[in-house]
Parts: C-alpha cells; sequence; structure tokens
C-alpha cells in the first residue's frame, strides 16, 4: 500500500503529494502545493490586502493631499512665488522637496498605484466572497452563535412550527462593499488615464471673429503626454456675446452665440452649459469684456491688433504695449454697449496724447503714425477640452455610490424560528451594527408571541413555570 | 421693522427656543425627568418654525438658496442637522442623550452665523447648475449625520470613563453607541460621497474638468479619505469601540476645517461662498 505522505516526485525536483488512481497510477493533486509563482501571486496579494498596508497606502495619500492643499501647486506659478516670498525659508524647502507638484511626481502617483493594486486584490476577494455567500442555504445551524437567541421550553407552547421560519433580508448590503470598491477602482482609473489623455486649450474670441479646426487657433494649450494638442473637428464663427449685470455691476449671465460652419442657425453656449461636440467640448468661462480692435499705420506699413479690455468698476480698461517701449492705456466708457473709447499715449512712463475715438475714428499718435478704432466689440474666453475618460469616471462614481448606499443602507439580517431539542428557538443576526437590531428582534418575538406560537417573547420565565433561556446581544 | 431685523429676530427667537429645548433634555436626563424630555423635544422642534422663516424671508429677498457666506451657510447647515436630530429622536426616544452633544454645537454654528456678516450677494452664474444645487444639499445632510456620529462618540467616551457621569446610564449602551458611531458616520459618508459626486459633475459642467486639485476640493477629499479609512478600520479591520470613537472625533473636526475653515483661509474657488 503506498502512503500519500510517503510519495515524492522527482520530476523537476519539487517535491509534491500523490494520492494513488484507481487503477494503481500516480497523478499529483492538484493545488496541494502551488508552484512558485502562484505562491508569490497569492503573497502579494495578501500582502495587498492586509490592514496594515490598505492604512499605510491611504494614510500616505491622504498625507500627500493634505499637503497639494495646503501648498500653492503648479501650474499656479503666481501663488507659489507669492508663498515663497510670504515664507522664504519654507518655499526653498517644498521647491527643493518638489512639494509643489505633489499629485504629478512619481511617489505620489506611485501609491496610488500600489492603491490600484491593493483595490484590485480585494475586489478579487471580495466577489469571490460574494459569489460564495449569496446562493448559500440558510440553515440555523448557521445561527449557533448569534447576537439574539431566545429559547423556551416546547413543552409550555401552545404551536410549534413545524417547519423551521427562515427569513433572510437586506442581501444587497452584501453587494456594497463590492461595488463601492470597483466603482473607486474605475474613478480613479479614470483620473489616472485622464493625466495622460487629456487636452486643453483657451483662447478669447470677439463677435465676428472665427475660431478655425486647428492648435494654431487657440493661446494656450494643456495637456497630457499621450494627448493631441486641442481643435475642434470644424470651424465656429462667434455671432454675438451677450452679458447681463446685476445691478451691483456684477456678472449675472453671460451667452454666446455660435455658427458651425455649414449650419444656418446658431447654437447657444453659455456659463455652466458646454457645446458638445462629439469628442470635444467648449465651454464659456467667466472672463469677458469689450474688445478694441485697432489699426496701427506707420512706415512700416498696416498692423491690426486687438487689445482685449476687462471690466473695472463701471468701466472697461486696457493696455497695449508698442515695440518702441511706448504704451496705449485704453478705456471704454459705460459697461452697456460702451462706443466710445479714450486713449493714452504713455512714453517712458509720461502721459504723451489723450484722444476719444468712436468706430472708425483714426488720430495721429506721432508724426508718421496714425491709430484707428475699427470697432469695439465685446469678447469672451473660451475653453476647449477633450476627455475621454469623463463618462468612465462618472460610471465609477455611480457605481461606488451605489456601493457606499447599499454598504451602509442595507444590512443582511438572517432571522430564523425553529425547534431545537426541546425547545422553540427565536434567534436573529445581524451582519453589522447588531446592537442597532435589538428592538427589531423584540419585534419579531412579538410576532410569534402574537400569533400564540411564543407566549413569552420577554426575558423571564416562560410558559408552564419554566424559565425562557435568552442570549443577550 | 426692516426685512434684515425681522430676519434677525426670528433667528433669535429660534435660537432662544434651541437652547430651552436642549437644557429640557439635559435637564430630564440629568434628573431623570421624562417628562421634560417630551418637552425638550417640542421646543426645540417648535424653534425650526421661526429659525426656517428667516431663511426663506431671505431666500426670498436675495433670490438665492442659503449657501453664499457664512451667514447662510452656519444657519442653513445648523436648521438641517437640528430636522435630522429632532427625526432620530421621534424614531428613537431612547437615544435622546445624543442632543446633549449636538444641540449646543448646533445652537453656537447658529449664533456664529449670527455675528457674522449678513450682507447680500449676488449669485455669479458659475454657480447656477443644479448640481450645485446636489452639492450643498448634501454636504448639509453629511454635515448633520457626522455630527451625530460626533455625539455618539463623546457619549461613548464618557459612559467609558472609570467614574462615568450618572445621567450616562440613561443613555443608550455602550454597544448601542458604538454601532451608532459608525452607521451615522457611515451614512454621512454616503452623503459626503454624493456632495464630492455632485461637486465633480458640477466641475465638469463649468470647466471642463472633474477634479482640478483645488485646496477645498483636496481638503473634502482629504475628509473623505480619513472617514472611509476610519470606517474600514472598524468594518474590516476589527478596530475598538475607543479609538474609533477618537476617530470618529478627529474626523469630525477635519470635516469642519474642509467645510468651514479652510474656506476663510485659502484662496480657492470656493472662498466665494464664505468670505
Amino acid at each position: 500500500m503506498i502512503h500519500v505522505d510517503d510519495v515524492v516526485h522527482r520530476d523537476g525536483g519539487s517535491r509534491g503529494t500523490f494520492r494513488p488512481e484507481p487503477w494503481g497510477k500516480l497523478r499529483p493533486v492538484k493545488n496541494a502545493q502551488p508552484p512558485g509563482a502562484a505562491r508569490a501571486i497569492g503573497r502579494a496579494s495578501a500582502l495587498l490586502r492586509s490592514g496594515r498596508v490598505v492604512v499605510t497606502v491611504v494614510a500616505a495619500i491622504c498625507a500627500g493631499a493634505a499637503l497639494a492643499a495646503a501648498l500653492p501647486q503648479e501650474p499656479d506659478s503666481a501663488e507659489i512665488r507669492r508663498f515663497a516670498q510670504g515664507s522664504p525659508l519654507l518655499g526653498r524647502i517644498s521647491s527643493a522637496l518638489g512639494l509643489h507638484r505633489v499629485v504629478t511626481s512619481g511617489w505620489f502617483l506611485a501609491l496610488v498605484a500600489v492603491a490600484l493594486a491593493s483595490l484590485v486584490a480585494v475586489q478579487i476577494d471580495q466577489w469571490r466572497r460574494v459569489r460564495r455567500r449569496w446562493g448559500e442555504q440558510f440553515s440555523p445551524l448557521r445561527l449557533g452563535g448569534t447576537q439574539y437567541r431566545k429559547e423556551l421550553p416546547l413543552a409550555g407552547c401552545r404551536r410549534v412550527p413545524a417547519s423551521p421560519r427562515l427569513l433572510v433580508s437586506g442581501r444587497l448590503g452584501m453587494l456594497g462593499s463590492p461595488l463601492f470598491h470597483l466603482g473607486l477602482l474605475i474613478a480613479v482609473g479614470a483620473g489616472l488615464a485622464r493625466l495622460l489623455l487629456f487636452s486643453e486649450a483657451v483662447v478669447r474670441l470677439y463677435e465676428g471673429e472665427e475660431l478655425l479646426p486647428s492648435p494654431a487657433a487657440y493661446e494656450a494649450h494643456r495637456g497630457g503626454p499621450l494627448s493631441r494638442p486641442f481643435a475642434l473637428s470644424r470651424s465656429l464663427r462667434v455671432s454675438s456675446i451677450e452679458v447681463v449685470n446685476y445691478e451691483s455691476g456684477q456678472l449675472e449671465r453671460l451667452t454666446a452665440q455660435l455658427l458651425p460652419a455649414g449650419e444656418q442657425a446658431p447654437v447657444e453656449l453659455a456659463i455652466n452649459t458646454p457645446l458638445d461636440l462629439g469628442a470635444e467640448r467648449l465651454y464659456l468661462t467667466m472672463s469677458h469684456g469689450v474688445a478694441a480692435l485697432l489699426e496701427r499705420r506707420t512706415a512700416a506699413g498696416l498692423d491690426r491688433t486687438v487689445a482685449f479690455l476687462e471690466p473695472r468698476g463701471q468701466d472697461e480698461r486696457g493696455r497695449l504695449g508698442l515695440e518702441d517701449g511706448r504704451e496705449l492705456h485704453l478705456e471704454a466708457k459705460g459697461r452697456r454697449g460702451p462706443d466710445r473709447l479714450v486713449v493714452r499715449v504713455l512714453d517712458q512712463g509720461v502721459l504723451a496724447g489723450v484722444a476719444e475715438l468712436a468706430p472708425g475714428d483714426e488720430v495721429a499718435t506721432r508724426p508718421g503714425e496714425t491709430l484707428r478704432l475699427v470697432g469695439l466689440p465685446q469678447w469672451a474666453e473660451f475653453r476647449g477640452s477633450r476627455d475621454a475618460t469623463r463618462p468612465i469616471f462618472f460610471a465609477g462614481l455611480l457605481l461606488g455610490v451605489v456601493g457606499v448606499a447599499l454598504l451602509f443602507g442595507f444590512v443582511r439580517v438572517d432571522s430564523a424560528v425553529y425547534v431545537e431539542g426541546d425547545h422553540v428557538v427565536v434567534a436573529l443576526r445581524a451582519q453589522r451594527f447588531a446592537p442597532l437590531f435589538a428592538e427589531r428582534f423584540e419585534q419579531l418575538c412579538k410576532e410569534w408571541d402574537d400569533q400564540g406560537a411564543l407566549s413569552s417573547p420577554g426575558p423571564g420565565p416562560g410558559p408552564g413555570g419554566a424559565p425562557a433561556k435568552v442570549t443577550p446581544p | 421693522m426692516s426685512r434684515y431685523a425681522l430676519e434677525v429676530a426670528l433667528h433669535w427667537f429660534g435660537l432662544g427656543l434651541y437652547i430651552a429645548g436642549a437644557v429640557a433634555i439635559t435637564a430630564s436626563l440629568v434628573f431623570d425627568k421624562p417628562r421634560a424630555l417630551r418637552v425638550g423635544r417640542w421646543l426645540a422642534s417648535a424653534g425650526l418654525v421661526p429659525h426656517g422663516a428667516a431663511i426663506v424671508l431671505r431666500w426670498v429677498a436675495v433670490g438665492h438658496g442659503p449657501y453664499m457666506l457664512k451667514y447662510e451657510v452656519l444657519s442653513s447647515n445648523s436648521w438641517v442637522a437640528m430636522v435630522v436630530l429632532l427625526l432620530v429622536l421621534a424614531r428613537r426616544p431612547a437615544w435622546s442623550a445624543l442632543a446633549v452633544v449636538a444641540m449646543p454645537l448646533i445652537v453656537l454654528a447658529v449664533a456664529l452665523g449670527l455675528f457674522s456678516n449678513p450682507e447680500t450677494r449676488d449669485l455669479p452664474p458659475s454657480v447656477r447648475s443644479v448640481w450645485l444645487v446636489f452639492h450643498i444639499i448634501f454636504a448639509k445632510i453629511s454635515a448633520a449625520a457626522f455630527l451625530l456620529s460626533l455625539g455618539s462618540a463623546v457619549l461613548l467616551l464618557l459612559s467609558q470613563r472609570p467614574r462615568p457621569p450618572a445621567w450616562i446610564r440613561r443613555a443608550p449602551s455602550a454597544a448601542a453607541l458604538d454601532a451608532l458611531v459608525i452607521r451615522s458616520a457611515g451614512f454621512g459618508f454616503i452623503f459626503w460621497t454624493i456632495t464630492i459626486a455632485a461637486g465633480a459633475i458640477w466641475g465638469s459642467q463649468l470647466w471642463g474638468r472633474y477634479w482640478g486639485w483645488d485646496p477645498i476640493e483636496t481638503w473634502s477629499l482629504v475628509s473623505w479619505i480619513t472617514y472611509g479609512s476610519f470606517l474600514h478600520a472598524r468594518l474590516f479591520f476589527k478596530l475598538g469601540p475607543r479609538p474609533t470613537a477618537w476617530l470618529s472625533i478627529a474626523s469630525f473636526s477635519l470635516f469642519i476645517l474642509a467645510l468651514l475653515i479652510f474656506p476663510l483661509l485659502m484662496h480657492s474657488i470656493h472662498t466665494a461662498y464664505m468670505s
């Protein structure tokens, strides 16, 4: 007779366990000793799921995020400069440690990657457990060590349940944690993908101007390392821009009518109502004002330029630097449809001349040089965005919200009334928050009592003078 | 009487009723007078009427909900917290001891709001979005739920002292308080998750990005992670009741910093609603 433990598998030098086949051949028993790679994966998975690793990684991410929130972050270079001027020592330390770009730093991304790996490991484990527990047969035997249990002598009961009365409620709660973690995994994954793939661009456009379908049409671009510069798939013309202010002068409403190429009817774009153009979206920001369209004629030729004026109190103001060091200070009078532009020419900081122009007017700014005001249309800032991860991120958020709602809103509660030996047992087990289910247990006992099955639901002596056994939570 | 004077008078009237309610509930627990408990709950419920009227009056006058400036935010947050507390106490009268911790904090919030700048501010178009409404409503409800968790945690720690005060015997058992710390924090966590999700959708609608690492946005995330970690530590890693209670207090402190204090100290897109 061959003893299982006596057999050593010699092939490849690994040690295994064997069981004799009925016809006398030997075959290895699967999973008796997992191969090296599987063992390593198992160990890594257990490590990633361990409380110590999860808590450490989450705490480190939390600390990183707190640093990012407390210190000014790139690309806000003005704020970083202000911080360095306010606290020179802290500024030097944080710059040296790279604390002004926390969320794009290698260590932070590595932490997020470990958190993602941990989430994957947790997910596999959780879904396996749900699959195992969801369909399992509910037996009173499982309520042996339950939090709520009341035993009444069988002899004292007028009626006994013919078969065990079993009830499982709040089963959906079992899906809560896996769904929440799955949602979190998807949302964080989408966020990381966004870092690589997003592209944004900003441009100021005035009424009548056309936005061409080219990246060169924009003033500034931002994007991930794997993204291509932002551009619309077709051109758009800005038909009109409407600005409505409160009596206080604060902006109340800003809308733009845009005419896509090849279409007859304009579409409206407003703050909080982006224009969806397939993969690309166009947004209207709060920045707006009056654009001074100017023509400067010199011996060198005609130079067309646009000065973007911004609201200052009741007026619109802006500056335009000239190549010879002179500066034009521009002021459009009146916030509602200004039709006059005051131009001050400053040479080396000294006022060299003042003129008030209506559209079409021309003024000599120095011998051989004239400045003509072409028009004073409204301008607004538009932001383009391409982000394929957006729907995935929101799907992740939705799953996360549903998961966390199931996790805390539904608690699996198993209850049973059955005969055990010479007793009738009422038992209830809550998967979580057991002390909060005392009332439900009392209610369960009361229901049976009302039906005459148990004549003494409360603690104390049972029917027939025999004591009822009660296990407190 | 001007509209503002009426608003302030209604606020003070409501505040007076809250204080009377808190005193009655505390007295009922300390002196074991069950009738005073009922009186206290009725007084606090009555306080909701003038307080709510003051909020509605302001809403009608300024043309937007109570979410701009400290005055509106604190007043409306405390009204929602009081409603949630009284609903819980109506369903579970045995948990009235929660009011001993929660009500003074609610009263303090109303008073702080009353002493802050009451000027009205026009609503910029950027904050006119249905997602912002969800963002704000759920932030207020989560604050109320976290307050209940805090109240339970404080009561739990009091009951665990070597010589606990006598009235704590009339509070729920330590095991029930422990469960309540977690379940309230869990409900708060649901609503705080929805708050952040609604904010992300609003941000996407406004700027084309759902997350921008704005300082207040990031502090909200930090407080969300903190609550998430503390719930995980308790539910999955079997942390004991006392550390759980302390973590609930720490998480609530961080939450209040993120919601009410940091917007005053940092330059952020959220600054407008508190400054």
